[in-house]
């Protein structure tokens, strides 16, 4: 157990390397800089902004210098937003990330593996067709161009909800979290229906009805376990689509003050070190995300177990 | 046998291509050399097709409009245009800085109602001099105009160089930008001037206001019920440090933060229109030397520097004549970084800088200049806390730290929202008639997304969506003149194309090939089929900027015919007829 732990932290360490190295270099072979400025400034004041940032050492020495501060978890100050520190930015916009993404997980995994059920109990009839139809909506239909139509017809139309905004009233978390939410219901749901249909045919759920359980029972104290396996395992998936592009979008586009907006404005005006420090976050999160999932599917499935039969 | 047959047909298609790469190099125009050329420019021999490759932006506008003018130049001239889109600041400060592109899309919008800030930017060592241009008359006409002593005189002068700047071909200008905005009828005080300047301390909040009846608007009207004024002017905001400041919006929190020697007039964004000179600051008393060089500014003692505790606005100190000493010289001494430092220098002549006593500022300037009253109410030029800096450095600006001295105060800051909270011991509302109703509270939303700060305007969420933060163009087209709460005026801007002069580079080492571009286009017809907000204009300075008009026949028009024969006299071939 001890050893299984220390593996993956090692696993975790060395992709975290790699992959912050790969950004750093990338961030600064590829063409302009952190000057580049709507109008050019002039040379003397980009001589003193090179300097300030240590821009004008040589990129070995820029990147062991980020690797040493890295260790002692220290980003540097933002060139962009002066007077903060990357850190900060970090902590003061991850907590609308994680509220509006898991927010996100959270309904998209309950409406969807109900839904799923739903749909897997009443197999090739009208309900099944109708649950699989919204699905393919889901899938289909991008947040970028889901979000606009959401605004449309519940704020400017019935004006239920604002248009934007974050941290007045809970009505502003409602078009976020659906337009995020909307695409992993449709795919988990399709998912579990998959999946309850196959274990819905299996010996064991037989047996339970022929004991006389009911149909309750049957599906939620036997099928459930088996039929949720494949949706825990898309759950990494969902969770790495939701950290890596999803706040990305709704953030822009409900003016979310969280690390998918400083990541690409930081992105856009090559903020270095918070580029840095917001991916660094995105990976880690995705980590142990992952890692938690895996021990998830541990607990679902006993075959998977060391020395599970 | 099979793999020999598949060996060879993949050779014969190679040499293929070698051969055909080999024979279509020669046909580029701006590779040709013409053997008897006595004009020293790098024409094509045998009158052949005017090729180029055309830099812009992506975004809304510049592709499409690189798309036009690509349409234009084909059918008035001829001409094969390549449009090739990249990130703007990669063109402005990758490709023009070095001079490697051939043509592109340029554009500047003022930093003050100067024409010196337009035309100082063809001057030789000025980094936006994309095209280097180095013309001695240019020079000396510029520089007279600098030196004037009265701004009627000075036009005469830019007027003169303008002509110069527009004969050299290597400038085709375009259109003259405008702004719009979105403002709700119960909000007074924000005028849509030429400048794009609103000071907020103007705006007032009529909640008594009613609608009248027949009157068109875009967005739902409902009175405030309080004196909370909702805005959007811009994204991001880099800093609200005066000395740093870049983008026009974190400009207009800035004066709304912290008050310089002078105050902009609210409705032409710069010196009031009938007194010629800026609304009073700061400065209560301002005293210039026989000539012209040595200012001094005697400073109200009823100014102090103020922040929020605890949320209630405190006094912190009275503001010195130190802090503007501080201010000023921290932008003059390179080592800072100040980003308009140089402008300081450069436009605005000033060498140095003292205090005498608490309250005296003196400035020292290099030469009179009829300029630098004009501008005393520049981000640069305002007040810095130096105690504050020298404790905090760059952190000095963040909410917890930050003190100010004008009409608002920061309450808060973050990414998405900005607040400001009326300042109660500034001296103008004393003054000031209608005071009481200045907006108590302004939540400042911070956001890029032109589209849903809009839909927010129009739902009621926002009360003024302006500068930094313009509604989108298909609505500016359609509500133009018919929404009472649409405002489009023409700013101090200026969009144009550029031309590279340099032979080993492209074609336009010769004039007339600028020029023929120049008149090949129908500006108007570009503006009006993309249903963009500009203006179409054939002269370079923006139309009206401190007076300023150009030459008589200055000035680019669509004129096809006039294209075709400067095309034709140097060296290409061009269609006859079409386009007329």
């Amino acid at each position: 157990m001890f050893y299984s732990i220390l593996k993956k932290v090692g696993i975790a360490l060395l992709t975290i390397l790699v992959a912050v190295t790969v950004i750093f270099f990338m961030l600064r072979l590829a063409p302009g800089g952190p000057m580049d400025m709507s109008r050019p400034l002039p040379p003397e004041v980009k001589e003193v902004l090179m300097a300030k940032w240590g821009l004008d050492k040589p990129l070995n020495e820029q990147y062991l210098k980020f690797l040493v501060d890295l260790i002692h978890f220290d980003f540097g100050p933002s060139y962009h937003n002066q007077g903060r520190s990357v850190k900060s930015l970090i902590l003061e916009g991850l907590p609308p990330t994680m509220l509006i993404g898991g927010l996100s997980i959270l309904v998209a995994t309950v409406l969807g593996v109900f839904a799923g059920i739903f749909a897997a109990v009443r197999h090739n009839r009208p309900a099944d067709y109708t649950i699989m139809a919204l699905a393919m909506f889901g899938v289909a239909v991008p947040e970028f161009v889901l979000g606009p139509v959401l605004i449309l017809i519940f704020a400017l139309g019935l004006n239920w909800l604002p248009v934007q905004g974050y941290g007045n009233s809970w009505k502003e978390l409602v078009l976020p979290v659906a337009t995020l939410s909307l695409y992993y219901v449709a795919v988990i749901s399709r998912i579990t229906r998959g999946k309850m249909i196959e274990v819905l045919q299996m010996d064991f759920i037989r047996t339970a009805r022929g004991k006389g359980l009911s149909e309750m029972g049957v599906i939620f104290g036997h099928a459930l376990r088996g039929g949720i396996s494949a949706t825990v395992t898309y759950l990494g998936v969902a969770i790495a689509g939701i950290m890596t592009g999803g706040t990305l979008v709704v953030e822009n586009l409900y003016n979310v003050p969280g690390l998918g907006r400083y990541f690409i404005d930081a992105a856009t005006s090559r903020d270095y070190p918070l580029v840095m420090g917001t991916s660094i976050v995105f990976l880690v999160s995705l980590i142990i995300m992952n890692n938690i999932v895996e021990i998830i599917y541990v607990f679902l499935d006993p075959r998977l177990r060391k020395g599970g039969k | 046998m099979r793999t020999n047959r598949i060996f060879s047909t993949l050779a014969s298609i190679m040499a293929a291509g070698v051969f055909l790469v080999a024979c279509s190099g020669s046909d580029s125009a701006s590779s040709g050399q013409r053997p008897d050329d006595k004009s020293g420019f790098n024409a094509p021999a045998d009158g052949k097709v005017l090729k180029f490759v055309f830099n812009h932006g992506t975004g809304a506008v510049q592709p499409v409009v690189a798309r036009a003018l690509q349409v234009q130049w084909q059918e008035v001239l001829g001409a094969e245009m390549q449009p090739e889109g990249m990130e703007y600041a990669q063109l402005v400060n990758g490709l023009y800085p070095k001079h490697d592109f051939v043509s592109g899309w340029n554009g500047w919008i003022a930093d003050y109602p100067g024409v010196y800030n337009f035309l100082g930017l063809h001057l030789p060592g000025n980094v936006n001099n994309a095209e280097n241009f180095n013309n001695p008359r240019y020079i000396e006409l510029v520089a007279q105009g600098f030196a004037a002593p009265d701004v009627a005189t000075a036009n005469g002068f830019y007027s003169e160089a303008e002509a110069e700047l527009l004969k050299s071909g290597l400038i085709v200008p375009l259109f003259q930008g405008t702004s719009a905005h979105l403002k709700k009828p119960y909000v007074t005080g924000i005028y849509a001037n030429n400048g794009d300047v609103h000071p907020l301390r103007h705006v007032r909040l009529d909640k008594s206001w009613k609608p009248n009846e027949g009157t068109t608007f875009f967005g739902k009207v409902d009175p405030p019920k309080e004196l909370t004024f909702r805005m959007c002017a811009g994204s991001k905001i880099s800093t609200l440090d005066p000395g740093h400041q870049l983008e026009s919006w974190g400009v207009l929190y800035g004066d709304a933060l912290f008050e310089g020697l002078g105050n902009n007039d609210p409705m032409t964004g710069t010196v009031a229109e009938d007194s010629r000179q800026l609304l009073p600051g700061m400065a209560e008393k301002i005293e210039v030397s026989p000539d012209g060089k040595t200012y001094a500014f005697t400073l109200r003692t009823d100014s102090s520097w103020v922040k929020v505790v605890d949320g209630k606005v405190k006094k912190v100190r009275s503001v010195n004549a130190s802090d503007f000493a501080f201010a000023w010289q921290r932008c003059l001494d390179k080592v800072n970084g100040c980003e308009y430092g140089p402008m300081m220098i450069d436009d605005l002549g000033i060498q140095s800088v003292e205090t005498t006593g608490a309250n005296t500022f003196i400035v020292h300037l290099k030469q009179a200049s009829s300029l630098f009253p004009t501008l005393l109410a520049f981000p640069i030029l305002q007040p810095v806390p130096a105690d504050l800096v020298k404790q905090f450095g760059d952190s000095w600006v963040l909410p917890e730290n930050i003190i100010s001295n004008g009409a608002y105060v920061l309450e808060s800051q973050s990414q998405t929202e900005l607040r400001l909270v009326k300042n109660p011991f500034y001296w103008w509302w004393k003054v000031s008639s209608d005071a009481d109703k200045a907006p108590d509270l302004i939540i400042a939303t911070i956001s890029s997304n032109s589209q849903a700060i809009q839909d927010s305007f129009a739902s009621g969420q926002l009360d003024w969506m302006g500068l930094g933060s313009r509604p989108v163009p298909e609505m500016i087209a359609e509500n133009k003149g018919r929404a009472a709460d649409l405002e489009v005026v023409m700013t101090y801007s200026s969009y144009w194309i550029v031309l590279n002069p340099d032979p080993a580079r492209g074609p336009f080492a010769d004039p007339r090939v600028g020029q023929a571009l120049g008149y090949a286009i129908d500006r108007e017809a570009i503006v009006a089929s993309l249903k963009l907000p500009d203006h179409p204009v054939g002269t370079f300075v923006p139309v009206g900027l401190n007076g300023y008009k150009p030459k008589d026949g200055v000035g680019y028009t669509y004129d096809p015919a006039k294209a075709r024969k400067l095309l034709s006299e140097a060296g290409y071939s061009v269609p006859s007829g079409q386009g007329e």
